[in-house]
């Protein structure tokens, strides 16, 4: 008998230590062009820090004057790596007008056909995780597809492979034996956007709620518009 | 306690400026031919002109409304494959065959209304009433379907469009009716005049009617999302009312509907034409900037 492939992720957060290697791998694996990215490390920090409001760049430390304010018992940094989920409802796939973006039947995973793709955006539009980007030199939507030439020859994908201290565990989620259903089994594991009813596959141990939650300090966060300026 | 972030990837924006256009092009020439069937099926030989007038509009607004679309597209040479590939629970697969339904019904419709058969025009008027109504109809699915944005992902998304897109054909028509009797009423007859003034003043209450019908979309809308997911709520607050609420409150709501309503219900008022002129065009700004901030809003609050 066939044994029966669905391939799901756990990311361990406790583990993560915010090396942004996952979203170096993935850019180097698939060369991704500048302003685009399939997976990336979101990062927040929170505390009682009173100038905090103030900081408008990383690099802008204003703690390094006055560091006895802001330490370890005051504050935290957040690491959240990013990437498709590789939903169970997948509502791009449900939009897509000319059925380019699917579900691989045998093991699960959400791909675009860039062959069938007319750029159409809507998939972008629809997707509860903004995963999905143009690329900018192609004009085709892409996102993250578990580096599906690397799993098909038996690899584990860039990001896990990269990842130096074992955080990003990818596996069999049907195979009860492998070590993402291990950990499923046995840890508290959380999904992103649970409400969407996408059923995610990518599941997230140690999850904060202000990590997940994408209006949380959204609106001081400047970093995005001096990008566009660089 | 704050939170900050410190960093965060922003893909842009994935509905462009271009679809708002199109969606405003569109509801303008779905409006008219709404207005244009309905006049035709009610056979009162009044309100023949308005049939006309509409038909009109349809054939040149329709002309240029899909190159905005084509545009967007970022393979727009691979279109055809909406027509080979059919998926149907995706409304933009919906508002393909539409599209293509639509002219093709209206043509034939335009065709005998314009030959003068009233029983053929009448037929294909009921034919091609329900593409008229799909095809602004679907846009309000499009937006709907997207359920990553809560301020598309509503139930009162397709008929709140459909709203709107009555109210700027209407006034459009409205503003052609009255360009159009400024410059013919000398050479008229008075009975032709009271005519034309009959026209007017009748497509100034419906035009009204449509707006008072849309400021309580808007007010559902907006009162329904206060008791909703925390998501809806702080979107509420920041587009509808932070950023964007000079566009959407003011100059949307007070000035293209509530005002240019007062004008109309006012018997005083409606009998200027000026002030009617102002009112249509006051209400065609509107729905433009209704379609801009539902595209640019709806996007505004990040998903990631």
């Amino acid at each position: 008998m066939k044994k029966e492939v669905k391939w799901g992720m756990v990311i361990d957060l406790k583990r993560c230590v915010g090396c942004f290697a996952c979203q170096v791998a993935c850019k180097a694996e698939h060369e991704t062009p500048l302003g685009v990215w399939r997976i990336w490390v979101r990062t927040i920090q929170k505390g009682t820090y009173p100038e905090m409001a103030t900081l408008s760049l990383p690099w802008d430390c204003a703690y390094c004057e006055r560091p006895e304010e802001a330490r370890y018992p005051r504050m935290s940094v957040l690491f959240l790596p990013w990437l498709c989920n590789h939903c169970d409802r997948p509502i791009c796939n449900t939009v897509c007008p000319v059925g380019a973006a699917y579900k691989r039947k045998e093991d699960g995973i959400v791909m675009v056909d860039p062959h069938r793709c007319i750029g159409c955006n809507y998939c972008r539009a629809a997707c509860p995780y903004n995963v999905r980007f143009a690329n900018p030199i192609t004009g085709m939507i892409q996102k993250c597809d578990f580096c599906v030439h690397r799993v098909d020859s038996g690899l584990p994908p860039a990001c896990v492979e990269a990842c130096p201290t074992n955080a990003m565990v990818f596996g069999n989620l049907k195979d009860p034996s492998s070590k993402v259903s291990q950990l499923i089994s046995k840890e508290k594991v959380q999904v992103l956007k649970q409400n969407m009813a996408t059923y995610p596959n990518v599941y997230y141990i140690h999850l904060d709620k202000d990590v997940a939650d994408p209006l949380k300090g959204w609106e001081k966060h400047y970093y995005h518009k001096e990008y566009e300026n660089l | 306690m704050e939170v900050q972030v410190l960093y965060n990837v922003f893909h842009h924006e994935s509905v462009s400026l271009l679809i708002a256009i199109y969606f405003h092009i569109v509801g303008l020439h779905a409006g008219c031919s709404i207005v244009s069937i309905t006049a035709t099926l009610i056979g009162k030989k009044e309100y023949k002109p308005v049939a006309k007038i509409g038909a009109i509009f349809v054939i040149i607004l329709f002309s240029i409304s899909p190159i905005f679309l084509l545009t967007d597209l970022f393979q727009p040479l691979r279109f055809w494959y909406l027509f080979l590939h059919f998926n149907p629970t995706s409304p933009l697969s919906w508002g393909t065959f539409i599209l293509c339904a639509y002219p093709i019904f209206t043509g034939i419709y335009i065709y005998f209304l314009f030959k003068g058969n009233v029983r053929w025009s009448k037929i294909f008027g009921v034919i091609s009433l329900p593409t008229a109504i799909g095809v602004h109809g679907y846009t309000g699915f499009v937006l709907g379907f997207a359920k990553s944005r809560v301020l598309w992902n509503t139930a009162v998304m397709p008929s709140y469009f459909l709203c709107s897109a009555m109210i700027s054909g209407m006034a459009f028509m409205l503003i052609v009716a009255l360009v159009r009797y400024r410059f013919t009423y000398q050479d008229k007859p008075l009975e032709d005049r009271e005519k034309d003034l009959e026209i007017i003043d009748l497509l100034s209450k419906w035009l009204a009617g449509f707006m008072i019908l849309n400021v309580f979309y808007v007010f559902s809308d907006i009162t329904v999302m206060y008791y909703h997911t925390e998501d809806a709520f702080e979107t509420v607050e920041l587009v509808r009312l932070g950023k964007f609420s000079f566009l959407y409150i003011w100059v949307d709501n007070v000035l293209g509907n509530i005002v240019p309503a007062l004008i109309i219900i006012f018997r005083k008022t409606r009998k200027s034409h000026l002030l009617l002129l102002i009112a249509a065009i006051l209400a065609s700004i509107g729905v433009f900037v209704m379609r801009y901030v539902m595209v640019f809003g709806g996007q505004y609050v990040p998903l990631s």
